[in-house]
């Protein structure tokens, strides 16, 4: 840095300002404003029909906002010169031709995006559909057409990914490997958006998590963050003397549940306040065990219930 | 690693867009079947025709065979072609949207004019080329049957502008059948709506007053790319002269390709 130069900001690829979409009278997207950065896995989470698929549509160029704006290293993606080289897309993994083979689909993909053909074994290689490069991709599983949508994400071998529900259909095995997968790329130094509706899977991730609903940015945090802030910071107490150990919690402000086992749940209180209080009770104490919340309860915090988890 | 790709590569222009459409339309086994089937349905439409013909031929009074020209009767089997052609224009475009491949083809090339104009470049080059062997097999069909036969033969010179002003018009109606499915996007309402371009006009005409007949139906798309490209053919006073018929077939060009663009570019894949 030269002297007097501004400080370095965070360096940002895909910017989100104000971002809205409408269809007819249905709201899908209500005025989303987020960042996403280098180097970090950000899960994009949110029920089915929450506004992440439109989103990542007006990100990429395909639907034309309502109002605001959305832009990819500095640019709408309409106007980037070499897209599929800058920025891997996954959207819709059965949208593919069924009567072409899966080396020919990335074959013409390969062509449009100015992408050498031998970039077309490499990620068939990755994903691990080799063997099955020559087959009509109509027969293909869903699992199968999830790993050549990522593979045809992967090409242009960019910097940027953006997955639409990525391991859905793949068995646990391919899971683990999109995982491994995206970590290796964020480790790379590259930008991963990724969406799911399945909170297990961003809380072994995300690094970041963008929370959506009803088209509206709910939270925009690390994981820690959210649930802690939203998890509800749950603690196990279990005393030989669970009534009184009730009545004290209660008392000191503390939400108590009985569990099955005789245990106590207690929300509200942190482990060292009910330790505390329990030593000048006098009332003896066998386990006082913190839970971190988890990021399924953050979520129903946020979004509220009915949500499909 | 991942500059590699970025740094040291050109931009993909409109010939990357193009190689990449031509992959596509030639691994669709729909565009060989419909090429093929287009070829061999006209062939034999034109075989069938003449071979009516020579069934009656001793019947004929003189003059009307005289009057008879092979050439042109071979030429009957391409309304099948055309036709078949024009069906391969709907499904270069219909098979994007069917399938919602278009998600892909335009994260891939977000310039859509240049998705466009590449379908039209393929589809108007594969139809040239395919006519072009499918009105040479008629021609030659006849020459054959009619061989021997007491009938005019015609030169080769003119066997050969024939030939090639058949093939040169044969991409009009499947580039507007590109226009008009990436407009309507579904592969039965584009080919009805072809359907009804190509042959409303002549269907309609017993119905309507004679003014169609007369003035109108010399402007229509097909009659002015005839007048363009078999000029000799349009010695006809109905025919249009050929700077006349070329503009008129650029206008029937722009009309559909342009609402075509403008739909493309702001409407939401």
């Amino acid at each position: 840095m030269w002297p007097g130069s501004p400080a370095p900001s965070v360096i940002v690829v895909i910017k989100v300002r104000m971002l809205s979409k409408r269809y007819g009278e249905t709201v899908a997207v209500d005025g989303v404003t987020f960042d996403v950065q280098p180097g970090l896995v950000t899960g994009f989470l949110g029920p089915n029909g929450s506004g992440k698929s439109t989103t990542m549509r007006l990100i990429l160029g395909l639907d034309r906002p309502t109002s605001g704006s959305a832009t990819v290293h500095g640019r709408p993606y309409r106007e980037l010169r070499a897209p599929l080289r800058e920025v891997g897309a996954l959207l819709d993994a059965k949208a593919v031709h069924g009567n072409r083979s899966a080396r020919l689909h990335l074959t013409w993909l390969a062509r449009a995006g100015g992408i050498p053909l031998r970039r077309v074994d490499e990620v068939l290689e990755v994903v691990g559909l080799s063997a099955v490069a020559g087959r009509k991709v109509r027969g293909f599983s869903l699992g199968m057409s999830q790993r050549l949508g990522l593979a045809a994400a992967l090409l242009g071998d960019p910097a940027t990914l953006l997955l639409d529900e990525p391991v859905n259909g793949l068995d646990p095995d391919g899971i683990r490997q999109v995982r491994v997968l995206l970590r290796k790329m964020a480790a790379e130094g590259r930008t991963v958006l990724v969406s799911s509706h399945l909170m297990a899977e961003m809380e072994e991730t995300a690094d970041r998590i963008l929370v959506i609903g009803n088209g509206r940015l709910a939270a925009d945090t690390t994981l820690t963050e959210l649930t802690r802030q939203h998890g509800g910071g749950h603690v196990r107490v279990v005393s030989p003397s669970p009534e009184p150990m009730a009545a004290l919690l209660s008392g000191l402000g503390g939400d108590v549940l009985t569990e099955f086992d005789g245990a106590l749940d207690v929300t509200g209180l942190t482990a060292a306040q009910i330790g505390d209080a329990a030593a000048a009770a006098g009332l003896p104490l066998h386990e006082l065990t913190p839970a971190r919340g988890s990021l399924e309860e953050a979520f129903l915090d946020l979004i509220g219930p009915g949500v499909p988890a | 690693m991942s500059t590699d790709l970025r740094e040291s590569l050109p931009a993909p222009g409109f010939a990357a867009t193009l190689a990449s459409e031509w992959t596509k339309l030639a691994s669709l086994r729909s565009a060989r079947v419909t090429l093929l089937l287009g070829a061999v349905l006209g062939v034999g439409a034109t075989a069938l025709v003449g071979w009516a013909v020579l069934a009656t031929w001793t019947e004929w009074s003189p003059e009307d065979r005289a009057a008879f020209s092979p050439i042109e009767t071979s030429l009957i089997g391409t309304i099948l072609t055309g036709t078949l052609f024009t069906v391969l224009g709907v499904t270069a475009v219909s098979s994007e949207y069917g399938s919602r491949m278009a998600a892909l083809t335009f994260t891939a090339t977000p310039r859509r004019e240049r998705v466009l104009l590449a379908k039209v470049v393929v589809v108007a080059a594969v139809t040239f080329v395919a006519s072009l062997v499918a009105v040479a097999g008629m021609v030659l069909v006849t020459r054959v049957m009619f061989a021997g036969e007491d009938v005019p033969v015609a030169s080769t010179g003119r066997v050969l502008r024939v030939v090639l002003g058949v093939a040169a018009g044969a991409p009009l109606f499947p580039v507007i059948a590109v226009a008009v499915t990436f407009v309507l996007r579904s592969a039965a309402g584009s080919v009805a709506a072809m359907l009804g371009l190509l042959f409303g006009p002549y269907v309609l005409a017993p119905f309507l007053p004679h003014w169609w007949d007369d003035h109108a139906m010399r402007w229509l798309p097909g009659a002015a790319s005839d007048s363009l490209t078999l000029p000799h053919f349009a010695d006809s006073p109905d025919g249009l002269r050929p700077w006349l018929a070329a503009l008129v077939v650029a206008g029937w060009l722009a009309a559909f390709l342009g609402p075509a663009l403008i739909v493309l570019d702001r409407r939401d894949v």
